[in-house]
Parts: structure tokens; C-alpha cells; sequence
């Protein structure tokens, strides 16, 4: 064999085998992305998502790497089956919400139904944002898949925009968990500016009891609901209020900790990897990712707004006066939102505890958002 | 005007658009309302299922009590004589004049007599008894 031979093998080797010289600035780019949000996670900042996320990034802006792709027999590479299966599928995000469910307490809810409004106006951002977008060259499809950030529930946004945008996955589930970790930072100014300091005074009677019966008919109620109004949110829903009344009857204790803890971690794991995976260089660099992490934060100011506003619609024809403060926690970033409103309400006034209260427009955020995703969703069926 | 649609998508049909925003908006509105309607209403229906055991009464005047509890919104499991006392309190009696009548009608359920409201030596009671009497014959 001469040196001519050997350095050709060598060549073609590195030319058809290897990655580097398929490596571009896109690639570069979305490493450093990548390393941004494991950064982040460091920082505490989602950090059981942007780990996930920010690993996806970076693992799949390595040219060549078989991973996204299909085999030369047509077979899915080993990432993609998670995209696949998990999100164009809707199975992780249906899954996190069973295990959602088991965490959550619906009592501040069911104690104060009447709240359940404060997480319709609290999407006030959502269709906004749809309009906005619109009018900057979004499709229909996509602009409601951008809305949907505002209503700050990541699983959500991640099941409406695999169903009507799966190529702003990445950038739409981005901008929704950062945003719902820069809660805190977004929406006390904005509490401030809309509300009256006496109104933020405000202070709130005990809630009643809520009876173990009314916690566990509640999800049948939900679900019930739900299903018979906006069908196309059923997956999503219908697991949520199962988590819950498993929680609820007491009776399956060994499903409700497997549900809440080890499912829900390790589906968290692939959800994260999932969207992380639908950031490639190819795709994912465009104007439309900047204009989604712009109208992302119009989205949460204008959601956070609608909460409040809702609230002091509703003192105006009530006796018993609500603190508006609790409307802001109408998007459901649960329970950072609700942390939000005690915190403010302390700082204005020592001792006024909202918390319990917040939770109440908290969680009825969470059913605002999927029924505006189910909306959307029916909207193009 | 036109400056607003620059950018936009020439293939949008906007009154699709802004008619289905508006729609879906209000139908969010629909379904928490429903959501709110229907939390009320089995609210009610488990409280008035809750309320079941205490209507076990030792006698015919706490049945009444009990009803009147139920109707005044008082749910807490309490016994019969209580129940009345809470009542007559609710109705606008002195609170002194309720404890009377509990006492009384606690007595008179275990004695399982009726007791004339002219016996006794407490005027309280007395005067308890012939409230829940008249109360009750009214």
C-alpha cells in the first residue's frame, strides 16, 4: 500500500465518516444554546428540565450522529423514537400531567369555585399573542401555537404545539419554561402598575372546609366536563384528573407515589430530551425562534393582566372583595405564581397571608390554558 | 391601516380569524363557568349528603332543629340538643335561652318523657322549654 492509498482511505474516512467537516456555525451556535440552558440549570433555573433540554441540544447538533434521522432500512434512529412516540404521539405530556395530578390539592379550588373565571381572563395573553403573531407572518397554526406560552403550563404547550406546530417545538417549549421561571421577576411589577395599594391590602376570610367526598368528586366533575366541552383536550385532562382522584381516594397509594415521583421523573427525563432533540441547527435557526421568545414575554405581561383585571371585575359585582393580588396567579406556573401573590401581599401588608387563596386562580389557570389549547386544537379539525 | 398587515400572511382570511379569537376567548369563559356551575351544584349535593347523619333525632323537636340547621347552612355533626340550641340561637333567641333548651331536650331525650314546660326548678330550663313548646306548636 502506498502513502497515496493510505492518505486517501484516511481522507474518505474523515470526509464520509466522521462529523467535523460537516460542522457549520448553526451547529456551534445551538452548542452553545445547549450549554446556556445546562448553564442555567446549574443556576437552579428549571434545572429538571433545562438539563435535559440543554444536553438535547447539544447532542443533536453533532453532524452525522445517528440520532434524529432514519436508518438506510427506514428505521427511526434511537432519539427520534422518543420525539415519535412521546410527543407527536402525545404520550409524555399526558403522562406528566397524571403525575401533576397526584401532586395537586384541588381544595383552595373547590373551597372558591368562583375563581375558576380568574383562569379564563388569565388567557387574556394567549389570544392576544395569536393575534400578534398573526400579524407578523405567523400561520394559524403556529400563532396559536405561540399563544399558548402565555398560559405558562409547559406540558401544554408542548402537547399543542406538537399537534399544530412540531417545528416550533423547541423554540415554544424554550420560551415557556423560561418564562415560567422568570415568573417571579415578570409579574410583581405588573401587580404593582394595575392594582391600587388598598386593594393590595385586601385581606381574605379563612376558606371553608372542603369535605374529603368534595375532593374526590371533583375530578370526575373535571374530567366530566371537560370532556364534554372541549374533547380535544381530553388526553391531556382526562390523565390530570385521574392522577388526582387516585390521590384522592386513598386507596392506591403505591400508584399515586409512582405516578407523582418515579413515572413522572423518568418521563420528564425523555419530554426534556424530546424537545431538546427538535432544536437542530437545520431547523431550528430562523427569525421565528427570536420572534417567539419576543412575543413570549408580551404573552405572560398580557396573561398576568388579564388575571388581575378579572379579579377586579369580579369585586365589582361581589360583596366579598377579593386582593386582586391572587389574579396574576390565573397563569398557571403552579405554584410559583401563587408564591408570587404571598409575596407581594406580605410586602404590602405583614401577616396577609394569600397563598391558599392564590392557589385557587393557580390551578383554575392550569384547566384556562388546556381549554384554550383545546380551542386551538379543535379549531383546525 | 394597511401598515398593520405588512408583514402578515397574504392567505389569512382575517374575519376568519378574528371571529374565531373572539368565539374561542368567550368559550374559555363557557367552559370555567360550566366548570363553576357544576363544582356549586355537587358542592351543595355532597353537603346535603354530609348533613344525612345528624338528622337522627332523638326527638321531634330536634328533628325540627336539625332541619333548621340544615336550612341556616350548619353542617358540623352535632347532637340533637345542640343542634336545637344552635337553632333557636340562629332564630334570634339569647344564647342563654339556647344552652337552656339544649340542656332541656338533652334531658328529655334520655328520660325519653315528656317533661311539662311548667316543671322544674331552673328558670331557664322552664323558660327554654316553653320557647322550644311554642317553638314547636307554632
Amino acid at each position: 500500500m502506498s502513502w497515496d492509498q493510505l492518505w486517501e482511505i484516511l481522507y474518505t474516512i474523515f470526509i464520509t465518516q466522521t462529523g467535523i467537516p460537516s460542522i457549520t456555525l448553526g451547529h456551534v451556535f445551538m452548542w452553545a444554546v445547549g450549554l446556556f440552558f445546562m448553564f442555567l440549570a446549574t443556576k437552579n433555573i428549571e434545572p429538571l428540565l433545562l438539563v435535559p433540554i440543554g444536553f438535547g441540544i447539544f447532542i443533536v447538533n453533532f453532524p452525522l450522529a445517528p440520532l434524529m434521522g432514519t436508518s438506510e432500512h427506514g428505521v427511526p434512529q434511537f432519539l427520534y423514537f422518543f420525539y415519535h412516540y412521546g410527543l407527536e404521539w402525545e404520550i409524555l405530556p399526558s403522562v406528566i400531567f397524571l403525575g401533576l395530578g397526584t401532586l395537586t390539592d384541588f381544595t383552595p379550588l373547590i373551597a372558591n369555585p368562583k375563581v375558576l373565571v380568574v383562569g379564563a381572563g388569565a388567557q387574556l395573553g394567549v389570544f392576544i399573542t395569536f393575534l400578534g403573531t398573526l400579524l407578523c407572518g405567523f400561520t394559524l397554526k403556529e400563532a396559536a401555537s405561540v399563544g399558548i406560552i402565555g398560559g405558562a403550563d409547559g406540558p401544554t404547550t408542548v402537547y399543542l404545539t406538537s399537534a399544530l406546530a412540531p417545528h416550533l417545538l423547541g423554540a415554544n417549549a424554550v420560551a415557556a419554561y423560561s418564562y415560567m421561571a422568570l415568573v417571579p421577576i415578570i409579574q410583581p411589577p405588573i401587580m404593582r402598575a394595575l392594582i391600587k395599594k388598598e386593594d393590595r391590602m385586601i385581606r381574605m376570610d379563612n376558606m371553608r372546609k372542603v369535605s374529603r367526598l368534595e375532593r374526590l368528586v371533583f375530578p370526575l366533575i373535571g374530567a366530566a366536563v371537560i370532556a364534554l366541552l372541549i374533547p380535544a383536550v381530553t388526553p391531556l385532562m382526562g390523565m390530570f384528573m385521574l392522577g388526582n382522584f387516585m390521590r384522592e381516594s386513598g386507596v392506591v397509594k403505591r400508584l399515586v407515589d409512582t405516578g407523582g415521583g418515579a413515572l413522572m421523573n423518568g418521563v420528564t427525563i425523555f419530554l426534556g430530551l424530546a424537545v431538546g432533540e427538535s432544536m437542530r441547527a437545520e431547523t431550528f435557526l430562523d427569525w421565528k425562534p427570536l420572534a417567539i421568545l419576543a412575543f413570549g414575554i408580551v404573552d405572560f405581561v398580557f396573561c398576568t393582566a388579564g388575571g388581575i383585571w378579572t379579579v377586579q371585575l369580579l369585586n365589582k359585582f361581589s360583596k366579598v372583595k377579593m386582593n386582586p393580588l391572587i389574579g396574576s396567579a390565573g397563569v398557571s406556573a403552579v405554584p410559583m405564581a401563587a408564591r408570587v401573590s404571598q409575596v407581594v401581599g406580605l410586602e404590602e401588608q405583614p401577616g396577609n397571608y394569600l397563598l391558599m387563596h392564590a392557589m385557587a386562580p393557580n390551578l383554575a389557570g392550569v384547566m384556562g390554558t388546556a381549554a384554550a389549547a383545546g380551542m386551538f386544537i379543535a379549531m383546525f379539525k | 391601516m394597511d401598515w398593520l398587515f405588512a408583514y402578515a400572511r397574504p392567505d389569512i382570511d382575517w374575519n376568519y380569524a378574528m371571529i374565531t379569537l373572539a368565539v374561542r376567548f368567550i368559550g374559555v369563559f363557557v367552559v370555567m363557568l360550566a366548570m363553576q356551575v357544576a363544582l356549586q351544584v355537587a358542592a351543595r349535593v355532597v353537603r346535603w349528603v354530609e348533613a344525612e347523619p345528624v338528622a337522627i333525632p332523638a326527638a321531634t323537636g330536634t328533628a325540627a332543629a336539625v332541619a333548621g340547621l340544615t336550612q341556616a347552612g350548619v353542617t358540623a355533626e352535632v347532637d340533637g340538643a345542640t343542634a336545637a340550641a344552635i337553632t333557636m340561637a340562629l332564630q334570634g333567641a339569647d344564647e342563654h335561652t339556647a344552652a337552656a333548651i339544649g340542656v332541656a331536650l338533652a334531658l328529655e331525650s334520655r328520660s325519653r318523657t315528656t317533661v311539662d314546660p311548667r316543671e322544674g326548678t331552673s328558670s331557664w330550663a322552664a323558660a327554654g322549654r316553653l320557647q322550644q313548646l311554642n317553638r314547636l306548636t307554632r
